[in-house]
């Protein structure tokens, strides 16, 4: 048996932003053909169609998130994702999920600060159904809830929280951060998962209330993948989705923050049953897909990208001080996040690990970077341009993200460009804009660590 | 019903109908017919040998213009001594720092230039290889591949930091309430068979490892002789076969080489036959982790159907019977699930779940209550029904990339079965009735095999204990486990 390692942790923290990252550069050479157009009612539709396994992927994307949660509301977005599997007349209390598995098909749904996806996948077969379940539930779930639902679902996502940030080594770490990074007032601050306490004060009418703004075609995207005729495809589309009226009521969306941010961060120590000390420093970034969006990918892999990367022949060959060490730049529509994080051997001195990492920083912002170091790290990129095309069920959501980000479902050549033709002193602008920017500390102490 | 449905919803598409008040049309009410299915089967599996002997097992796939693969060395947990638990995953680990006179850093760069990768991992039965490159680039990946295997770079440095890796890793798991409750279920299943440890080892077998050790198991195991090569990808036969001889295929041979002999390496486990519940104290912790698992014989294509099936019902889905009841009805959990894990010589089957700490002994009688209702009553048609139509959909996942390819040809070649024989057994599991399936089903649930781990907080847990249906604890004396030194 194999169990978790600090790498998979490492990972686990950030995978669903680094997802993101990597499709966003998908290599132009591979485009992903489609179809895509509107209904009237403002549903964007595009077809993907690859017959080499006998499979479809239903993939929607609600353009809603976190971000757009009201004040002492936090988690109601993804509480929310909960309650969209909860049945509708229709489709009666858990009948979503037991329809669909006795066609043999799946379904999940993530949500993050800026949007919501659902996803179906199984048998070609089943796609009219899987279809038709999405649709149905577009119009009437809200009608349909009730408070044994919502309690239901709150008792779930609560535990969920649990299991995945309060019982877990380092698990309060993402929660730290962002509530400490973002002001008070910025659409991010909070987590996606909700405090206890907001969670409990959700109602059956805000559910309803958000149903009604945001959950409509004219605020979504259905994107269809895999084994289908096309003509069907349109056909099924056009009956279970261009009956369903637009939106009524106005969509109230969160804008860039305009508040002020922090002059300085304050640092924060927390102490965990952990073996390891954690010591991450973590800054304001550009957000997804702007200017420095893209560089400052590259910058979190000439720190930690490989066993040749500055950090860990730094801290991990130069001197045995780090279990691991990995940054990353975790992007978002508004405003995104850069991080660098390394689990301290035991005896080592965090500020001795700071000490060095900053000193990587600054040979980052002062040195020329070599052409041939980031010719490396992109060569990395495009290769894993190619192997992000390879699932059906990434091909999907990448039409999403594209649509969403760039109005336009094909944006695989856009996005790659953006890091094949960032140049090395492009990178080190970057770099020093970001690093030079007030900086937040967070370290994870193992319970009864004096230091 | 579904013939019925269909005639409706072509009425519905003609008329238009619609519900009055509402916009929606009356074919909403009512489940669409199906579109029509397409054949699957596993891919035709190339099997060719280098210059050496090496066996090269393949799949020609153009999806992308990439490739995917392992070359395997039988080997893994089962030839380690409980003493030096641990060895091959510091092997593996030290396999990757450099070849010849390049070091660790060398290598990732030559990896980079290519837009390759390149890693090891070990399994129970095996130490192994991965490599992905771009189509294009696939020759100089393969003999950077060749080079590694065959010219490690023994680097004491090196060694002295990945061991003192492993040696944290060992400790992080510890603290991880997940790994913790699979560690203890380990121990009380198997004892000190290399079934009941973690790949890391414990805190005393990977304290004394050395690098002669890692050195010897690589002279003894990492070798030619010892080789399988799977590959997946965008290739044609010629120029992957001249890819490969200019490179691995080269690797000499030697005649008289012979796997060493370890004892008990292809020894039965004995079980412990008491059935315990173990408590491991998390104090004051938000959850329990729960564990159930009873020991299984080894894969057998005879009771591998009904057992799947059975699996996939119980725990294998969100509308599993355990996921229902435990997160869906009750809310005591974010998920619940079962899987097994199966070799040759025997295998586990597990039940795992974490929830609310003080919902621990709740959900305890809800599981025993579950697996006894199916005991008495057995499975209903529908959830037979849906097993088989979630096990026909799990055939297509298996496929679905150069991974999955490589790993399905890597699983049954261990298991000594043909690589389609999970396509081909579906027809058997397709002919599986509640009826069929019943007395195995009675078997799998009796709750009296199953060793129960919680990791939580003990007092309350030994407080909800007390309260529940005592025939849930039955005969299983109730014990504070401790992870080994």
């Amino acid at each position: 048996m194999n169990p978790k390692t600090f790498q998979n942790i490492l990972c686990s923290a950030t995978t669903f932003f680094f997802i993101l990252v990597v499709h966003l550069s998908a290599w132009a050479k591979l485009s992903i053909p489609h179809e895509s157009y509107v209904l009237d009612n403002g549903l964007h539709v595009i077809l993907h169609q690859d017959r080499s396994l006998p499979k479809v992927v239903v993939n929607l994307w609600y353009h809603v998130g976190s971000k757009d949660e009201k004040k002492r509301r936090s988690g109601f977005a993804h509480l929310f994702e909960h309650l969209m599997f909860m049945g509708t007349q229709n489709v009666p209390d858990g009948q979503f999920d037991i329809l669909m598995e006795k066609l043999g098909a799946k379904n999940n749904a993530t949500t993050s600060f800026d949007r919501t996806n659902y996803f179906s996948w199984g048998d070609s077969q089943a796609l009219p159904v899987l279809l038709w379940l999405e649709a149905d539930r577009m119009y009437a779930l809200g009608d349909n809830m009730t408070q044994e639902k919502l309690d239901l679902q709150r008792k779930v996502v609560r535990n969920e929280r649990r299991q995945d940030d309060e019982n877990q080594p380092y698990g309060m770490l993402m929660t730290t951060m962002i509530q400490n990074i973002f002001p008070k007032d910025h659409p991010y601050w909070g987590t996606v998962i909700g405090s206890h306490e907001d969670l409990e004060k959700a109602t059956v009418e805000d559910v309803k209330d958000f149903f009604r703004e945001y959950y409509r075609p004219d605020n979504a995207s259905l994107v269809v993948a895999g084994d289908f005729d096309l003509a069907e495809a349109k056909k099924w589309i056009d009956q279970y989705f261009a009956w369903i009226p637009r939106g009524k009521t106005p969509l109230s969306k969160a804008k860039a923050y305009a508040g002020k941010w922090p002059r300085s961060y304050k640092s924060i120590s927390l102490k965990d049953e952990v073996s390891l000390p954690l010591l991450t420093l973590n800054y304001r970034s550009p957000k997804a897909n702007a200017k420095g969006d893209a560089e400052m990918d590259l910058v979190a892999s000439l720190l930690t990208g490989g066993k040749s990367s500055r950090l860990y022949q730094a801290l991990k060959v130069k001197k045995d001080w780090v279990q691991s060490v990995g940054a990353y730049q975790i992007s978002s529509e508004l405003d995104s996040m850069f991080t660098i994080r390394a689990f301290i051997k035991p005896g080592i001195p965090i500020d001795s690990v700071k000490k060095v990492m900053d000193q990587e920083i600054q040979k980052l912002i002062e040195e020329e970077i070599a052409d041939q170091e980031l010719s490396r790290v992109k060569k990395q990129y495009e290769s894993s341009s190619v192997w992000s095309l390879e699932g059906l069920l990434h091909r999907a959501d990448e039409l999403n993200y594209c649509q969403y980000h760039y109005k336009k479902a094909d944006c695989l050549e856009e996005n790659l460009q953006r890091y094949l033709l960032a140049s090395p002193s492009q990178v080190q602008s970057w770099a020093k804009n970001v690093f030079s920017s007030t900086r937040l500390e967070i370290r994870i102490l193992p319970k009864g660590n004096a230091s | 019903m579904k013939h019925r449905n269909i005639i409706f919803c072509g009425l519905c598409l003609v008329y238009g109908t619609v519900l009055a008040g509402s916009p929606e049309p009356i074919y909403m009410k009512e489940m669409p017919a199906l579109a029509k299915s397409s054949q699957l089967s596993f891919p035709k599996v190339h099997r060719d040998k280098l210059y050496n002997g090496i066996s090269v097992l393949w799949i020609q796939d153009d999806k992308i213009p990439a490739v995917y693969g392992q070359l395997r060395f039988l080997a893994g947990m089962r030839t380690e001594s409980v003493e030096h638990m641990g060895l091959s995953q510091l092997t593996s680990s030290m396999l990757m720092e450099g070849y010849g006179d390049k070091t660790a850093a060398q290598l990732s760069q030559e990896m980079d230039q290519l837009g390759s990768d390149l890693s090891t991992a070990i399994g129970d039965y095996g130490i192994s290889y991965s490599f992905s490159s771009l189509k294009d680039s696939f020759g100089e990946t393969i003999a950077l591949l060749s080079d590694l295997v065959q010219h490690p770079r023994w680097d004491q440095g090196s060694f002295d930091r990945l061991h003192s890796d492993q040696v944290q890793n060992v400790a992080y798991q510890r603290t991880d309430p997940d790994s913790q409750a699979f560690e203890i279920l380990s121990q009380e299943l198997y004892g000190k068979h290399w079934q009941g440890f973690f790949s890391s080892g414990t805190p005393a077998s990977v304290k004394n490892l050395s690098l002669d050790q890692v050195k010897k198991y690589y002279g003894d195991f990492i070798r030619p002789e010892q080789a399988v090569l799977t590959i997946v990808g965008d290739l044609q036969k010629e120029d992957l076969l001249s890819s490969l001889n200019q490179s691995i295929g080269s690797w000499k041979v030697e005649a008289k080489y012979a796997m060493p002999e370890i004892p008990g390496l292809n020894e039965i486990p004995k079980f412990d036959l008491q059935k315990k519940v173990a408590i491991y104290d998390r104090p004051e912790a938000v959850q329990t982790v729960i564990v159930m698992g009873k020991p299984v014989k080894g894969f057998a294509k005879s009771t591998y159907p009904k057992a799947r099936l059975i699996d996939i019902v119980i725990g294998g889905s969100f509308t599993s019977v355990l996921n229902q009841n435990l997160r869906e009805k009750h809310g005591y959990t974010y998920s619940a699930r079962s899987s097994s894990w199966l070799h040759r010589q025997a295998g586990f089957w597990m039940i795992q779940t974490s929830v609310k700490s003080d919902t621990t002994g709740k959900a305890l009688e809800e599981i025993y209550k579950e697996f006894t209702k199916i005991q008495q009553k057995g499975f209903s048609k529908d959830q037979i029904q849906k097993g088989k139509k979630l096990l026909q959909a799990q055939l297509v996942e298996s496929v679905d990339s150069f991974e999955d390819l490589n790993n399905q040809i890597n699983a049954t070649d261990l298991l000594g079965i043909p690589t389609d024989f999970y396509f081909k057994v579906q027809k058997k599991v397709n002919r599986l009735t509640p009826k069929r399936v019943k007395k195995v089903a009675k078997q799998m649930l009796d709750w009296k095999d199953f060793d129960i781990v919680l990791v939580g907080d003990r007092k309350s847990i030994e407080a909800q204990l007390k309260d529940i249906d005592p025939q849930v604890i039955s005969e299983k004396p109730i014990h504070t486990a401790e992870l080994r030194p």
